[in-house]
């Protein structure tokens, strides 16, 4: 990490603030914005880290797992579970947990879920998600499978989803460490407590990050969003509006051949009229007609093309 | 038109297509809606049976008349038919009488009389059966009774149905009906499971159904929810159908179930159209609203949910939810606390309120609310942030409150208490001092001041106000186990175990179903080594608690000692579910596979041990495990690393020969054994295994220190100095063997020696032509065990002493013991030849037995050990 991150600007600290429970958990200084030494020693130690925790040993490696992260992660089978219970009745529910086989992690991770399913919001744990998303585009790039633009940039997208799916610092960091516990699949106690103190500092530190920053800092400058959203519109308009004349081309040149189909048939049924009346004026303006009927289709052969 | 035109099927005989005819009709002819349409389908489904009934009968007896033809009661009948059917054409339906409306019943029961009232024989099981379904057909028609279930009862224990072949029948036709049929409460396909037994025949009737079908059946009866029944209602002006109402809600239940919520709401809608008073459908139709993060409207629905159903606390709650979002706290109390009237510990409603509390400046009530659910739930997260959240907000506010207001003792006592919360102990000392010189303290401040300094390690000065707790306690007259419940487990974490017993044992009187007590007392007694005891208690703490680990761990560790290998495992295997990284536990797991023979799974646990904490002997025991599965690759592997590290450990050297013997490598088994026992002489096992291999490797010379140091110790002793007087023997050093014989005697007495080693002793004292002595030895080798050579040398001794009868006679007996022997023989007729010389042979110099008839060596063979496992181990733990 450069030492950037002392002077980091507010919407990045803020994306940053995603992931301090993980920053916490490994000892970083929070004081420094948890900022890690470039020594020899922490970036073989954060490698082999990202190597036994994630199974990454290269860019390609940590593209895949921030991907799983974005597109499922764990909160998918959070939400599973979720749908499932919530659409029993309460007295169903514990029903239900009676049959599973005590001990095992399903009926712990069912246990949880019951806790959790009406308390946390629709976004669920996905704040676990989102925590170590940041944590390995930081980590990433402190040893160089990506780069710092790129982590930050990374970053900033799912700062603004965060933001979007949580309402506050305590309700994000609740979902996180709930996250972590249901993904350990324990009910123990101790590891609640332990889970717990993971956010101690962060919570009541009046220094601490979660403190400082404003949940509702607005992460994406306004005037840069209008314009961007303009762009879009424009763009969009654009499209449209190429789709819609090459419609209206269509549906005019539809209209003349139907027209003149029509023309032509009433013509022709004109000119059967005619011909039933005195032969020499008929025959005379059945070529007529028959001259006018061939030059217009003519015509519109011509305008056809 | 005539009976099978309007069933709209063929004649035919057989029933079940009659009756699926039936059951299609029953919804066009609907009882109640077309009365005249039912009598005439009744009507049908009757006569269709019964020409059924004909038409196979004619069949079967083979009659010129069997061919199909329909009897129309409109027509003629035939006099044969007409005969058979007499009785019931007179019972005939009289002109004019019609069915009256909406009782489907009666006109069951009147069916029924019409049957019976002939006068005729016993029904037959086909009878029953038939009648059965017709019950069941009627009943179901009717969506009152459908759901009705003493009417089902009524039916299903009717004794006649009861009889085996009614009920092979009705089985099937009763699945047949419900392949149809299949819309009725949980209640009532438990109650006919009951009767038929379907969830014992599942794989037979998936053989007869379609399997799904069969899945259906089985899910509907075993379920633990359901939609369902009892609401449903029909007034006057709707004009829907139950069951169409039924499928609807599924589907809708489906699609939520799997948060399909465009389908959902499709479903929710149509089913809601039919009827809006159901309380399975309103509380979906919030729940998807909410879903859509629409509050307005899953207000309401939940809203709705409360007037149909009262007594059901899922509306209140989830609206309370909605009023507390919209900030309407109030009124969202209002509702938890109604909860709570309802369920009084639900933690819903109670976290619910807390967030009430907080929002409305509640403080100290919020956390209260909070302690109170984490007692049940102190795995809930959300719970344990929020009260952390909280008690840093208080302890400012009451920090402030107190600066205004220095004497208010209570709320002094409340930031003491949020300290606590806050591991701020010191801070919690200081508050309560403070107290304590304005006012006496109270039972619970004593107790927080035990507590406090008990946390920061000061445990004489924190039992001491524990102390005082009690004491204020018993003179108010207070309940004390709190505060015996906290002494005593103060004892037990400061291994005072007896005063730790004491507490707890007087907590479980005043308070006898508390697991946490009943817990303690059993960590105490383990502590003790009362190891039942703790198993008894930890049972009760179990039963009560399931959710706890540590009491496993508990119970567990019992067992482990009380080498219940099972249940150790068991225990153990609870405790790793929930502390995946406890060493110990997966040590004692391990091992408890271990000596119950699961290989596979105690190297599993002895890897994760040393995983997690560095465990010092599990690669010995990965070794040895391996062993035992036969691969010695990986237990050579195993043992090396553990030797690596446990350069002092014998048994390292122990079981790397093991392992090399194992794989026939003698050679390399023998090097570490030598190796092994020239570094640990004191180690008899290991000596032992060298002088084992050396001897198999007939390397008897380098065997003889070790031999030596076996017969300092206890274990070997006897077969040390009976394979070092074997040694001696071969090699002729006959003033060597007697030494080791002499010194053998002064730490084992002769008395004890087994024969083996009195003839060795025997034999060298003779070689030694000390010929009394060595006939003492042989005497009594003899009284142990009289085999040929025994009896042989003591004749020769016997010569030696000029008994010759004596010789002669053991000489014979030698000869009885291995006859055909040639060294017995010529010595036998040595010695006769002897004796005749008689008088002459007293005054010649005799020359000794052993130079006349000298002996081989008798014996090369080596000794070999009772018995040498295949691999040493420790059996007990240290």
């Amino acid at each position: 990490m450069s030492s950037k991150q002392a002077t980091l600007d507010p919407t990045d600290l803020w994306g940053l603030a995603l992931g301090a429970v993980l920053f916490e958990m490994n000892g970083y200084d929070a004081a420094n914005n948890y900022e890690i030494e470039p020594t020899e020693e922490n970036l073989e130690a954060i490698r082999r880290s990202l190597k036994r925790g994630w199974g990454i040993e290269s860019t390609e490696d940590l593209m895949n797992n921030l991907r799983w992260l974005q597109e499922e992660g764990h909160r998918t089978s959070f939400y599973e579970m979720r749908s499932f219970l919530s659409t029993l009745s309460m007295a169903d529910q514990s029903a239900f947990l009676e049959t599973l086989p005590k001990n095992t992690e399903k009926h712990m991770q069912y246990i949880l879920v019951k806790a959790y399913m009406h308390k946390l919001p629709l976004a669920g744990i996905a704040a676990w998600d989102f925590g170590r998303y940041v944590d390995l585009c930081r980590m990433g790039a402190f040893v160089g499978y990506i780069s710092e633009e790129t982590s930050w940039e990374l970053i900033r997208k799912v700062a603004v989803v965060a933001q979007e799916s949580y309402s506050g610092w305590l309700e994000y960091g609740i979902s996180y460490v709930a996250g972590r516990q249901f993904w350990l699949g324990t009910i123990s106690e101790e590891k609640a407590k332990q889970h717990t103190d993971y956010v101690r500092s962060l919570v009541l530190n009046k220094d601490s990050l979660w403190r400082r920053l404003d949940w509702n800092l607005k992460l994406v400058d306004e005037e840069e969003a209008e314009e961007a959203a303009e762009a879009e519109e424009v763009e969009a308009e654009a499209v449209e509006t190429v789709v819609v004349e090459k419609e209206e081309l269509e549906a005019e040149a539809m209209e003349t051949v139907v027209a003149e189909t029509v023309e032509v048939q009433t013509e022709a049924v004109e000119s059967e009229i005619a011909q039933a009346e005195p032969a020499e004026v008929t025959a005379k303006d059945a070529e007529t007609e028959h001259i006018e009927v061939a030059t217009e289709e003519a015509e519109t052969e011509t305008r056809q093309k | 038109m005539n009976s099978w035109e309007f069933l709209g099927i063929e004649p035919t005989s057989d029933q079940g297509a009659i009756k699926r005819a039936y059951a299609r009709l029953l919804k066009t002819y609907h009882p109640e809606d077309d009365p005249e349409g039912f009598q005439r389908l009744r009507e049908a489904y009757e006569h269709a049976l019964r020409e059924a009934k004909f038409l196979q009968e004619a069949a079967a007896s083979g009659d010129a008349a069997g061919s199909v033809f329909v009897l129309d009661p409109e027509e003629e009948a035939a006099p044969a038919a007409e005969a058979v059917w007499t009785g019931v054409r007179e019972q005939g339906p009289r002109e004019g009488e019609a069915l009256e409306a909406g009782v489907p019943e009666q006109a069951g029961e009147r069916l029924a009389s019409r049957s019976f009232s002939a006068g005729k024989e016993p029904a037959t099981p086909e009878e029953l059966a038939e009648h059965f379904i017709s019950q069941v057909t009627v009943l179901y028609a009717d969506f009152p009774s459908r759901i009705d279930r003493e009417k089902w009862v009524a039916l299903l224990e009717k004794e006649e149905y009861w009889q085996l072949e009614v009920k092979q029948r009705t089985n099937k036709e009763m699945l047949t009906f419900l392949m149809e049929k299949y819309h009725l409460p949980r209640q009532i396909w438990r109650l006919l499971n009951d009767y038929f037994f379907w969830t014992d025949q599942e794989m037979e009737l998936s053989q007869e159904f379609p399997e799904n079908f069969i899945r259906f059946v089985i899910n509907q009866i075993k379920k633990p929810w359901e939609l369902r029944y009892d609401f449903l209602k029909k007034d006057e002006d709707s004009d829907y159908e139950y069951d169409d109402f039924i499928d609807c809600r599924e589907h809708a239940f489906r699609a939520m179930l799997d948060n399909e919520l465009e389908e959902a709401e499709k479903y929710l809608a149509i089913a809601s159209n039919m009827f809006t008073e159901d309380p399975d459908l309103l509380r979906m139709i919030g729940h998807f609203y909410l879903r859509k993060d629409d509050l307005e409207n899953a207000f309401h629905a939940f809203y709705r949910l409360t007037e149909v159903l009262p007594e059901e606390i899922d509306g209140y709650i989830h609206r309370a939810n909605i009023l507390r979002k919209i900030g309407k706290y109030e009124e969202a109390q209002e509702d938890y606390q109604h909860v709570l009237s309802l369920s009084p510990d639900n933690e819903l409603a109670l976290s619910g309120l807390a967030r009430c509390y907080v929002s409305l400046g509640k403080l100290t009530e919020a956390r209260a609310v909070l302690k109170r659910i984490l007692v049940q739930c102190p795995y809930d997260i959300d719970v344990q942030v929020r009260l952390l959240a909280l008690n840093g907000l208080l302890a400012d506010q009451l920090q402030e409150e107190l600066q205004e207001a220095p004497d208010d003792h209570e709320r002094r006592f409340c930031l003491a208490s949020v300290c606590f919360d806050l591991e701020r102990y010191e801070e919690c000392v200081e508050s309560l001092d403070r107290i304590q010189r304005a006012i006496p303290l109270t039972v619970d401040m004593e107790l927080l001041w035990g507590r406090a300094l008990i946390k920061q390690e000061q445990t004489e000065e924190g039992l001491a106000h524990l102390d005082k707790a009690l004491e204020l306690a018993r003179q108010a007259g207070d309940s004390e186990w709190a505060i015996l419940l906290e002494r005593g487990t103060t004892y037990v974490e400061s291994n005072q175990y007896e005063a730790a017993i004491e507490d707890l044992t007087a907590a479980m009187e005043l308070m006898p179903n508390h697991p946490e007590i009943l817990h303690q007392l059993a960590e105490a007694y383990r502590c003790q080594k009362e190891y039942k005891r703790c198993v008894e208690l930890s049972d009760q703490a179990i039963s009560l608690n399931p959710t706890r680990w540590i009491y496993y761990s508990t119970r567990g560790l019992a067992h482990y000692w009380l080498n219940h290998y099972k249940e150790s495992r068991d225990d153990h295997q609870i405790v790793i579910n929930h502390e995946y990284n406890f060493s110990g536990a997966w040590h004692r797991k391990a091992y408890s596979h271990f000596r119950l023979g699961e290989y596979d799974r105690a190297i599993e646990g002895f890897h994760e041990s040393e995983r997690w904490g560095d465990n010092e002997l599990s690669f010995y025991f990965i070794a040895i495990c391996h062993f035992k599965l036969g691969d010695y690759e990986n237990a050579l592997g195993a043992i090396e690393y553990y030797k690596e590290s446990h350069e002092n450990d014998p048994d390292a050297y122990l079981v790397m020969g093991d392992v090399y013997r194992g794989m026939g490598d003698e050679e390399q088994a023998r090097e570490v054994y030598c190796s092994g026992a020239a570094q640990f002489p004191d180690n008899q096992d290991l000596v032992k295994m060298a002088v084992y291999s050396l001897l198999k490797e007939n390397a008897q010379t380098r065997a003889i220190p070790y031999l030596k140091q076996l017969l300092l110790g206890e274990d070997y002793r006897e077969w040390a100095a009976t394979s070092l007087l074997n040694i001696s023997i071969q090699q002729g050093e006959w003033e060597e063997a007697v030494a080791i014989a002499d010194n053998f005697r002064n730490v084992v007495p002769k008395e004890q020696w087994d024969p083996t080693l009195l003839f060795y002793a025997g034999y060298v004292h003779y070689r030694l032509e000390r010929y009394q002595i060595a006939a003492l030895y042989l005497e009594q080798a003899y009284r142990l065990k009289a085999d040929g050579d025994t009896c042989s040398y003591l004749s020769m001794v016997y010569f030696d002493l000029g008994r010759m009868e004596e010789a002669a006679a053991f000489a014979k007996k030698a000869l009885e013991a291995v006859p055909g022997n040639a060294e017995y023989q010529r010595r036998y007729e040595g010695i006769v030849s002897q004796s005749k010389k008689g008088l002459f042979g007293l005054f010649r110099k005799k020359q000794s037995s052993q130079a006349l008839w000298p002996s081989s060596l008798p014996f090369v063979w080596h000794q070999e050990l009772e018995e040498v496992p295949d691999i040493h181990y420790w059996q007990g733990e240290e």
